[in-house]
Formats: C-alpha cells, structure tokens, sequence
C-alpha cells in the first residue's frame, strides 16, 4: 500500500492519480526536437572575390585621392578558410602576395590574417563580418601606428 | 586705525628703470648658467657629452631638476644620463615621471617647460626630457650671488641616425617649490651655436632654420605610410601660380642609393583641387619599388610640364620629408 494513502481514502488516490497525469502531460509539452547539428557553429563564409569601394584614413575619406579600385582580393574556402589571391597594382595594402588565410575565430572573427611567403599579417575587422554578406571592413596600420585605414570590401 | 605707510618712488624717465629691473633679475635668478661646453658637430648615432657650469645663488629648494631639449628623431629619454657635481655634494639623476607634477601648476614639468620656454631658435619637431636630482642637498644659508653652490652637470645623449641641424636647450629648476610662475627659481639655456649632426645620406633636417612648407596633412608618417602630398603654388608666391599641370619630382634616399621618379607621367602628375592647389598620393613602396622601411627621406619639386619651371623650398633646395614616427 502507497504510504500516502492513508486509511485507505479513495479520493486521495484519484486525486494523486490526476496530478501525475497532468505531470505526464506537462513533461511531454516540454521536450524539444534538436535537429542534428543544430548546435554546431559555422564558419563565417567570406568566400567570394571582394573590391575595395571606401578606404579612410583615421576616420577621413580619402576614396578618391588613390586609384584603390586596383584591389582585387580573392577569398577561397573549403568549409574553412584556405588560400587567397591578392591583387593591388599600385594600391596600399598589408600584403601583396598571395597565400593562405584564416580567422583569429571562424565562428565569431574579430581578426583576418593573411600568411604569405612565410610572412603572416593580421588585420582586424572594423565591424563584425556577416556569414554570406556581400561587404565587409577591415581596419589595419602600414606605417605609424597612429595612422589606421579602413578599408570597405564589396563583393563582385 | 592704523594707517599702513607707503613709499612713492618718482621715476623721472624710463632709463632710471633699468638699474632697478636689474636688480630684480638679480635677486629672483635662483640658478646662473656660467658655462656650457657643447659640440658643434657630431657624428650620426654617437655619444656626446655636454656639460653645463651653473651657479645657485639662494637657499631655497634642495632637489635640482633638469631638462633637456632634443629633437623627437633622437629618442633622447631612452639614451641620455645627467649627473652633477657640486660644492655641497655630487648625485645622478632620474628621468621624471611623466605624470610628476611641479608641486606650484600641479601640471607635468616637460609640458609646463614646453609651454613656458619654448624650442628657442628651432622651428618644431623637438621635445623636452626631464629629470631628478637622486639625491636632495640643500645650500647653505649663506648662499648668496657673492656666494654661491657651484656645480657642474654632466649630459650624456646619443644623437640620432639623420642628418640634422639643431639647437640644443637646457633647464635648471628646483623641484621643492615647484616651476614658480616668475620664474624666480628657474632658469634655461640654448646654445646660440647650432650643432650639426652629419654622416648620413641625404641633406640635414635644418630645424635651426625657417619651418618647413608642410606638404603632409598627417601628424605622424613614415614611408610606408599612404603619403598625400599638398601643394599650395600660392603659398611663397612660386612661379608655379597659373600652371596648368603640375608633376612631382621626387627622390627616396636609402642607405646605399637613391631612387628618382621625375619623368612627366599620369603617375606624377598633381590633381587640381582649388585654384593653385594641387595633389598626389603616393604609396612610396610602389612608387619607388623600394620597402618604404629602407628609405631614410624624400626630396621634392613640383615641376610644370615643360620642366622648365621648378618649384623648390625658399633656400633653394629640395623639399624635404623625414619619417616622424613617434
């Protein structure tokens, strides 16, 4: 005999009876179907050709002062990042070599860096990139420290 | 009700002021440069000494303070040692904090010394360092202009790896009483003899003579830097005022050549922004095909298409631009 039930009391269990229904039914509500890989983190796709559009220069807009039009970057991925072609003529930027690539965070990147030649060059995104967008902003130094430019990519 | 008694003094002309001015100077000078034994000329990259015989002629303040003005390029503050001997005791001294402040302004002595005194025959691109006495000696009570400490400070400093012409400069204050606004316990000094810092390529930065036109909006630069070059053919009223095209001539000095790109090209050739003004950007890596790293400076004109017609600075040479990284 149940020990909640006490003298037998018919009532007491029908109502424990209707409780633990309710319960039943309440738990089932609950329960979440979670597809399979849900949870998984994706790389931020950037694959794609990219064009400068804007370039500033500590917060100024000097767009049209230089041919920046010139840079052609080529960003190749295989799920993650693997290698890129760069293309400058005569423009600034931190590498002109091509190589390969990667993110500081392929889920969340604050940072893009650029290995060439041995050389490697991290560069940080001026906004946080959007997986499948078709611009970002990198922001980087090529002289002085206090000098930074900020370059818009725009896909082609 | 007591009344408080004055003196009038009737000056009859203003040369009977002088006397009494002097005086004044006399008495309020706590510190007298007596001598300084400096270089005229040095040699890129080495060591100089400096030494500076100085004279305190009251009693007041215990802790001596130096300062020091250099040009930014030479990075003075991380290669310059003081030190001073003196009839009441000898000690070295520590670069200042920079957030130290003088105990009268409550402001950091090097931007109060900048502020108050200046870069004296320079036109720019000095700074001044300063430091501490270690040790505190305070002057006897006797100390007077008829009996003064004497001493001698000792400098120290590496000069820089460029070519330049500069006027060094000394402070001597007193950090007890802090930088007085009279400037009654403080004194400086410049060397009216510029010194010439040669042996590497490339014409002196002459920061003894007149400031530069300025060709660059940036503050700071080096050569790997995106350089855009502003000229004014108004400013000096060049013999470029109405040029139709204007190009640039241009020069990177490295260590063991020079690169010149002076040929009328669409690469050289000015943009007209306003009536006169023209500009250019250029990327001296791509420019010159050299690693803007390797170039130690850069010579200009400006040039209308014939060549015929140059533009250079007033004396006559090159404009010239120096990385200013600091």
């Amino acid at each position: 005999m149940p020990f909640f039930v006490s003298g037998g009391s018919k009532t007491t269990l029908l109502w424990f009876a209707l409780l633990y229904g309710l319960g039943m039914t309440s738990c089932e509500d609950q329960s979440v179907t979670i597809p399979e890989g849900a949870l998984q983190e994706h790389t931020v796709d950037l694959s794609g050709q990219w064009h400068v559009v804007q370039v500033t220069l500590n917060g100024t807009d000097i767009t049209t002062v230089y041919d920046f039009e010139q840079i052609r970057l080529t960003l190749n991925m295989d799920q993650l990042p693997t290698d890129f072609e760069i293309e400058t003529g005569t423009a600034p930027f931190p590498v002109v070599e091509n190589g390969q690539w990667y993110y500081n965070d392929p889920a969340y990147p604050t940072s893009i860096s650029f290995t060439a030649d041995n050389h490697q060059r991290s560069v940080d995104f001026a906004a946080p990139p959007i997986s499948g967008d078709s611009s970002f902003k990198i922001s980087f130094t090529l002289g002085c420290p206090d000098n930074v430019y900020t370059y818009t990519f725009n896909k082609q | 009700m007591t009344v408080k008694p004055t003196v009038k003094i009737k000056i009859k002309s203003p040369a009977a002021l002088l006397p009494l001015l002097l005086i004044l100077v006399i008495m309020v000078s706590c510190f007298n440069v007596v001598r300084v034994h400096q270089p005229s000329s040095a040699t890129v990259g080495e060591e100089i000494t400096v030494t500076l015989d100085v004279e305190v002629t009251d009693d007041a303040g215990s802790t001596l303070i130096f300062g020091f003005c250099a040009p930014r390029s030479w990075k003075a503050s991380l290669s310059t040692s003081v030190s001073f001997t003196s009839s009441i005791g000898n000690s070295t001294m520590s670069l200042i904090d920079p957030n130290e402040v003088d105990v009268e302004n409550k402001r950091p002595w090097a931007q109060q010394i900048t502020d108050r005194v200046g870069f004296g025959g320079n036109y720019g691109e000095m700074e001044w360092i300063v430091f501490k006495a270690d040790n505190s000696f305070t002057p006897p009570s006797s100390t007077s202009e008829d009996d003064p400490v004497t001493g001698t400070i000792t400098l120290k400093t590496t000069v820089g790896e460029s070519n330049v012409i500069t006027q060094l400069g000394y402070f001597l204050g007193e950090a007890d009483w802090g930088y007085l606004n009279d400037d009654g316990n403080s004194t400086y000094f410049f060397e009216e003899t510029c010194l010439e810092v040669s042996g590497a390529s490339g014409q002196p930065q002459d920061l003894c003579g007149p400031a530069p036109r300025k060709l660059l909006s940036l503050e700071t630069y080096d050569f790997n830097d995106l350089l855009i070059i502003t000229f004014d053919a108004q400013e000096d009223s060049t013999e470029l005022v109405g040029a139709t095209d204007v190009y640039l001539c241009a020069q990177a000095i490295s260590a063991d050549h020079t690169t010149e790109r002076c040929e009328k090209t669409p690469d050289s050739k000015m943009m007209k922004i306003g009536p006169d003004l023209w500009q250019l950007a250029i990327w001296p890596p791509s420019y010159f095909n050299i690693d803007g790293t390797d170039i130690s400076e850069l010579l200009l004109n400006f040039q209308d298409a014939t060549g015929q017609v140059v533009v250079r600075n007033v004396s006559g040479r090159d404009f010239q631009l120096l990385p200013k990284c600091f």
